[in-house]
């Protein structure tokens, strides 16, 4: 009886020690897939932000039409504030870490099941020069608006 | 013996739970933390990006009001050189030319006056808008930005709450100080510019060549106060004009000491100078009446090195609570209930993220900035930790 019982006790420290393994294992797992979903994510929007791609919305900056002065003749709006105009980007990234692990069912048939684990970033972009969209804002390209447009010649 | 074994067995057991619980505790809390940081460097960035915008929006109404005073410099010049050739010609009706030039004078001086004065409106209206359009624009960014950060972040994370640092919020970033160096680009273009003394001969001939051109080089000074709105003016002084500087030079042709010299024409420029912009209607003074406003220029001597651009945004929120009750009862099974119970997990945790803009050319005037030198983010990803 002795015998059987100390048998059963230490099937039962092993069987601890098995339960405890593959619990370690299964949160290392976990750990790592969302480990790396967010290390990938991070990446991806300091790369993406860093080139303005993969754009997730624009913003006005507040400062729309409407709340801006009129500029005289000679220089349209879309001369006048083409920083104004640009909006602000700001980029997105969504990684996903998924495997497919077979898992036992309480009937002792196995089945795949999917594991996966979603990580998201948002960064805003750099702002890009204001000559790259608009005709460009040097002096001497406005002033000739103004010049040729309405002072030039007395006649 | 089994006995033992059935104590180490419930020890074990406790051990190992209590192994677990805490690393899927610390686990939660590394992915809470970086949460938050990765929060923190999203709304500095924001922010950062925002303020940035701004800045390039101001840079490109410096540029806009430079465009505006060229032309204004140059039709002040004609119509002043007009005047002074009216000045020597009308006098002396029998000298040959000069009742041509009189005539000439009286027949187009109006349509002169009429550009002048459609110039001037202009000119001053501009710059009193963009003034004002600049010198909210920044403020104005900074708040949209923040008020969408918060929106973002409560859809994301409500019980997160974000905090910010922003120099906008505390004082002013941005001056009126550089009205002159405005004027004084806006002279330089006008000097190489086929605008110069476009009014001769066209109306009229010019007895007194280079004046116009003498004049452009000298209004930025006896227009554009060279100090922020409200420092006491400085006395004008014009050694671009040809007459100013041979009179002062005429005062102190006696002075043979270089030092006595030198202050001598300090103040003869100054008299001399006084006295031309009185003979052309302009008072001795330059005030921001008669250019309207200032193109706006960083408070900050050097802004790249300045805190005047750069922000901080600070994200804090308590663990999960799940996580700090399992905390807590690991603990408390461990040592077998001798631990007072720990409140670390229930305070906020706090991220900070910095970010800045800047001038990468960081030099020359901040009116002449080419567009492709605008200030733009970077080092938004710089993140500080502050608090566990």
């Amino acid at each position: 009886m002795s015998y059987v019982t100390n048998m059963l006790e230490t099937a039962a420290i092993i069987g601890w020690f098995a339960v405890v393994l593959a619990g370690t294992k299964r949160l290392d797992n976990a750990v790592t897939a969302r480990r790396t979903a967010e290390t990938d994510a991070e990446n991806a929007a300091t790369i993406a932000a860093a080139r303005c791609g993969n754009v997730l919305n624009v913003d006005r900056l507040g400062l729309e039409t409407s709340s801006l002065p009129i500029v005289p003749p000679g220089l349209g709006y879309r001369q006048a504030f083409p920083a104004q105009q640009t909006p602000l980007r700001h980029t997105f990234s969504k990684t996903t870490n998924a495997r497919v692990q077979p898992e036992d069912l309480p009937d002792g048939s196995a089945e795949n099941v999917l594991h996966s684990v979603t990580a998201t970033r948002q960064l805003s972009c750099q702002d890009i020069p204001q000559s790259t969209p608009t005709p460009d804002a040097r002096i001497q390209s406005l002033r000739t608006q103004i010049w040729m447009t309405n002072l030039r010649g007395y006649l | 013996m089994a006995m033992a074994l059935t104590f180490a067995q419930v020890f074990l057991g406790a051990l190992t739970v209590g192994i677990g619980l805490s690393r899927g505790v610390e686990a939660d809390l590394a992915f809470h933390s970086e949460d938050l940081t990765g929060e923190a460097n999203y709304a500095a960035s924001r922010l950062a990006a925002g303020h940035a915008h701004a800045t390039n929006a101001i840079a490109d109404d410096n540029v806009l009001a430079v465009a505006a005073m060229a032309p204004r410099l140059a039709i002040e010049a004609d119509n002043i050189t007009m005047d002074m050739n009216a000045a020597i010609a009308c006098p002396q009706p029998l000298t040959p030319g000069m009742q041509e030039i009189c005539a000439a004078y009286t027949a187009n001086k109006p349509r002169a006056l009429a550009k002048l004065g459609w110039v001037r409106t202009q000119q001053t209206s501009m710059w009193q808008e963009l003034e004002t359009l600049s010198a909210a624009m920044d403020k104005v960014a900074g708040a949209h930005a923040r008020d969408d950060i918060g929106a973002t972040l409560h859809s994301l994370d409500p019980s997160a709450h974000v905090r910010f640092d922003d120099p906008t919020q505390l004082r002013e970033t941005w001056t009126g100080r550089s009205a002159f160096t405005g004027c004084s680009l806006a002279s330089k273009d006008a000097l190489s510019s086929p605008m110069t003394g476009h009014a001769f001969p066209i109306l009229m001939p010019n007895l007194l060549a280079g004046l116009p051109q003498a004049l452009v080089a000298g209004l930025p000074s006896a227009m554009c106060p060279p100090l922020p709105s409200g420092a006491p003016p400085k006395p004008v002084k014009l050694p671009e004009i040809p007459s100013v500087m041979e009179k002062a030079k005429k005062r102190c042709e006696d002075k043979q000491d270089k030092q006595r010299r030198d202050d001598c024409m300090d103040k003869a420029l100054e008299d001399e100078s006084a006295a031309f912009l009185k003979s052309i209607g302009l008072p001795p003074i330059a005030t921001f009446a008669m250019i309207g406003g200032s193109t706006r220029a960083p408070g900050a001597l050097n802004p790249n090195i300045s805190d005047d651009f750069r922000i901080a945004a600070t994200v804090m929120r308590p663990a999960d609570a799940r996580s700090a009750d399992i905390a807590e009862s690991a603990r408390t099974l461990m040592s077998f209930g001798n631990v007072e119970t720990p409140t670390e997990l229930r305070r906020d945790v706090v991220r900070t993220s910095s970010a800045k803009w800047y001038f990468p050319s960081g030099a020359g005037p901040f009116v002449a900035t080419p567009p492709d030198q605008r200030a733009f983010v970077a080092a938004w990803k710089h993140t500080l930790t502050a608090g566990r």
